[in-house]
């Protein structure tokens, strides 16, 4: 066992830091919910990651990726992170859609979507849950029936990111009543300029629109626009939701550390009086305890990604990922907040760090609800990983 | 970068399960902690034999010449069979203090299985943590390579299943810090065993009166070794905390599967399987930060005494909520001497006896993140 890089890594890591060093600077800067003109930022940013060889770093190259493996894409994911630059804007294309297409889909689907993904000129978002389809995703609800040659689509989907600005969505829908809750599902590839298409932004607790509703009304997609067969949606659903596990959670780890080295900055600035929140013992003990947590899921992590790489998958310790990083980081966000005191209310550019603490305490909230709610996920942990009986 | 297991290391861990499945089943060991002797000494040359006592010993002075990872496998393994033997106290306590003093010949006994040791640290009126082993008032009386001490020291690690002792104290003299060899026959020692809790380590004062000793390291030696005991200490209890918590975690799973209550098992209700879902992310962060610790140590990284700190920090209190709740799982039965939950559960509250409250581990931490 050894946490150094190999030479290989090391070369790697060494050749981005480099890049990062000279590019870092073209970087859109993001405090909140980006803007229209941060977007466009975010574009060229996203298109210069791509020209320098680091979108879709674990892709195979026949889809316009760099062939290498997970631990590059952890190298990638620590160092971006702790750059402060944030990753390519197509998270949910590069993550999620891509990857299911290149499962599933053929050989023209790959050619026509996945250039263009990796260089950020198509946005993709998901179109999975809905209003009665959360946590039961296997439920839902929006109908899909051939006409011709398209299915024609109806229903509503929500906390779609990125929908607001997406040119494709992936779609789960339901094909086939009478089938099973799981049979009866299908993939598909949705053209969000198509007739029908309305995205409404869902205003969230921090005041943002980050997330969207996306209603579906009379909408033909082609017949050939799906992944898999009629029926396999669910199965093609899991490949987007399992990829990139074991790579996911150092992506994760790596931005709480860079959270938790800009709350440390702060609570160790010093007023006037030459006073600061980290004299107080018990703002220290709460800080130690988030390091130790920190390193132990930091460390966890590359377990599990060290397994991946040599099992092709990551093993047990994978679930912690999401289920601990959520918790640390709503517990990183009050520490903040309680240190700073009425100050911890401030939004806006005047506010300590651009109000960067209170849009955190804020958004983590939904920290634990998003991608598997903490019940879900230790439930997961609890049926496959310690074999307990099934809850349902 | 590579965090899996290499086939040495999962052979050494394949191995010890399975001696230890033979030698140690449940029954055998219930019986055993309740006797007065409380161990069979015949398997300390079985362990010999194995090469498990120098395990992490130099290849030159006779051990195996691997590290303190391969050591926490093995502590892992013994303290999830709660195994009674002064391994802890011998390989933990004092053979890092033997081998950075440079007492070849006492390895060597070590090693051979002729020679079994407790690290004697604490003074009966002063900080009992390990950590500050270094503040003995202890004094040894005569200058040389044979020292004479008298004193006392308190909760002594198996003091009455083993030879000797390595004796913290500090010179009459010039007030430096000193490691004292002392055999336990010699006429100057009498042991006074204490009732404790856990006995399958259990603990004694030494009442030292003129005891003869062999000065072993003085001055700034002996503060090394002293580090050395701690930083490897330390990281093997912890690995013996993952040890116990993957252990009782188990038994509660399998409780949790087989009880039925209102007709059904117990693990279906998520009150139960949530509780278990979240020992099992403990102890796999615990079982990180075992592997940080002693890869740090073993390669010498400056931050290795933060990692040694945030090890035991977290793993150790978290080796006893995991008895708690799996206590709390298994119901009334969890209570009683006949389940062995309680065992596991003394052996974890003895770990954190071991080095004060976390809150101090926690501190050396922030002193590193927070300056």
């Amino acid at each position: 066992m050894q946490l150094q890089d190999d030479p290989d890594e090391g070369r790697y890591r060494a050749a981005l830091r480099r890049w990062l060093s000279d590019n870092a600077r073209h970087a859109p800067r993001l405090d909140g919910e980006p803007d229209a003109s941060q977007i466009e930022a975010w574009r060229a940013w996203s298109r210069r990651i791509h020209d320098a060889g680091y979108a879709g770093i674990t892709w195979p190259r026949e889809h316009g990726g760099q062939g290498l493996g997970p631990a590059h894409q952890a190298i990638w994911l620590q160092e971006s992170s702790r750059a402060g630059v944030p990753d390519h804007l197509g998270v949910i294309g590069i993550g999620m859609a891509g990857p299911t297409i290149g499962a599933w889909g053929s050989e023209a689907q790959k050619r026509r979507f996945l250039p263009p993904l990796l260089r950020c000129e198509e946005i993709w978002c998901q179109g999975f849950s809905e209003p009665d389809s959360g946590s039961d995703l296997a439920s839902v609800r929006t109908r899909a029936v051939l006409d011709g040659d398209a299915w024609v689509v109806d229903g509503q989907k929500v906390w779609s990111s990125y929908a607001h600005i997406a040119d494709w969505c992936i779609l789960l829908v339901r094909t086939d009543r009478a089938a099973s809750k799981h049979g009866g599902l299908s993939y598909l590839l949705l053209d969000m300029r198509a007739p029908g298409v309305t995205v409404q932004p869902l205003r969230q607790i921090t005041g943002d629109p980050e997330f969207n509703e996306l209603f579906l009304d009379g909408v033909r997609v082609p017949r050939d626009a799906m992944l898999g067969r009629p029926g396999d949606g669910w199965a093609v659903a899991m490949t987007t939701l399992s990829h990139e596990r074991g790579t996911h959670g150092v992506g994760l780890a790596a931005r709480l550390d860079a959270e938790l080295r800009a709350a440390v900055a702060l609570l160790t600035r010093r007023d006037a009086r030459g006073r600061c929140p980290a004299d107080d013992p018990l703002v220290r003990d709460a800080v130690a305890e988030l390091s130790i947590e920190l390193h132990a899921l930091r460390v966890t992590n590359l377990r599990a990604l060290s397994t991946l790489r040599r099992d092709g998958a990551p093993g047990p310790a994978a679930t912690i990922a999401k289920l601990r990083w959520s918790e640390l980081n709503q517990r990183l966000t009050a520490l903040v907040g309680d240190a700073l005191g009425p100050a911890a209310l401030e939004r806006g550019e005047a506010a300590v760090d651009r109000g960067r603490w209170s849009f955190a305490r804020l958004r983590s909230r939904g920290n634990t609800i998003e991608a598997g709610t903490s019940e879900i996920l230790r439930t997961i942990v609890a049926e496959r990983v310690l074999g307990l009986p099934s809850s349902r | 970068m590579d965090l899996t297991a290499t086939d040495e290391q999962r052979a050494l861990r394949d191995a010890a399960r399975e001696l230890l499945a033979a030698r140690m089943p449940p029954a055998r060991l219930a019986a055993l902690a309740d006797e007065p002797a409380g161990w069979e000494p015949a398997i300390w040359s079985e362990l010999a034999e194995l090469g498990w006592l120098g395990v992490a010993v130099p290849d030159e002075l006779g051990g195996a010449g691997m590290g303190l990872l391969e050591e926490t496998i093995l502590f892992e393994e013994t303290a999830a069979v709660l195994l009674p033997a002064p391994f802890f106290a011998t390989v933990a306590l004092t053979l890092p203090a033997l081998l950075s003093a440079g007492a070849g010949d006492l390895v060597a006994d070590v090693l051979s299985g002729r020679l079994r040791t407790t690290f004697a640290w604490a003074d009966a009126d002063g900080d009992a943590a390990l950590s500050e082993a270094a503040q003995t008032r202890l004094e040894l009386s005569a200058r040389g390579p044979d020292v004479v001490v008298t004193g006392s020291k308190a909760w002594v690690p198996d003091a009455d299943r083993v030879e000797a002792f390595v004796v913290v104290a500090r010179d009459d003299d010039d007030d430096e810090l000193a490691l004292l060899f002392v055999r336990r026959d010699d006429h100057g020692v009498e042991l006074r065993p204490l009732t404790t809790i856990d006995t399958t380590r259990p603990l004694a004062a030494v009442e030292l009166r003129e005891a003869r000793g062999r000065l072993l390291a003085r001055g700034a030696t002996a503060r090394t070794a002293v580090q050395a005991v701690r930083d490897r200490a330390l990281t093997l209890a912890a690995a013996e905390a993952v040890g116990i918590g993957q252990r009782v975690l188990d038994l509660a799973c399998d409780y949790a599967r087989e009880r039925r209550q209102f007709g059904r098992a117990i693990g279906t209700y998520q009150a139960v399987s949530h509780a278990l879902a979240d020992v099992y992310v403990q102890v796999e962060l615990s079982r990180s930060l075992v592997v940080w610790a002693a890869l740090a140590v073993d390669a010498s990284k400056p931050d290795a005494d933060v990692a040694v700190a945030a090890a035991a920090a977290k793993a150790i209190p978290a080796a006893v909520d995991a008895c708690e709740r799996a206590i709390q799982v298994h119901g009334g039965i969890g209570t009683t001497w006949e389940s062995p939950l309680h065992r596991y559960y003394k052996r974890a509250l003895s770990l954190a006896a071991l080095d004060g409250p976390p809150a101090r581990h926690r501190a050396r931490v922030a002193d590193a993140v927070l300056g």
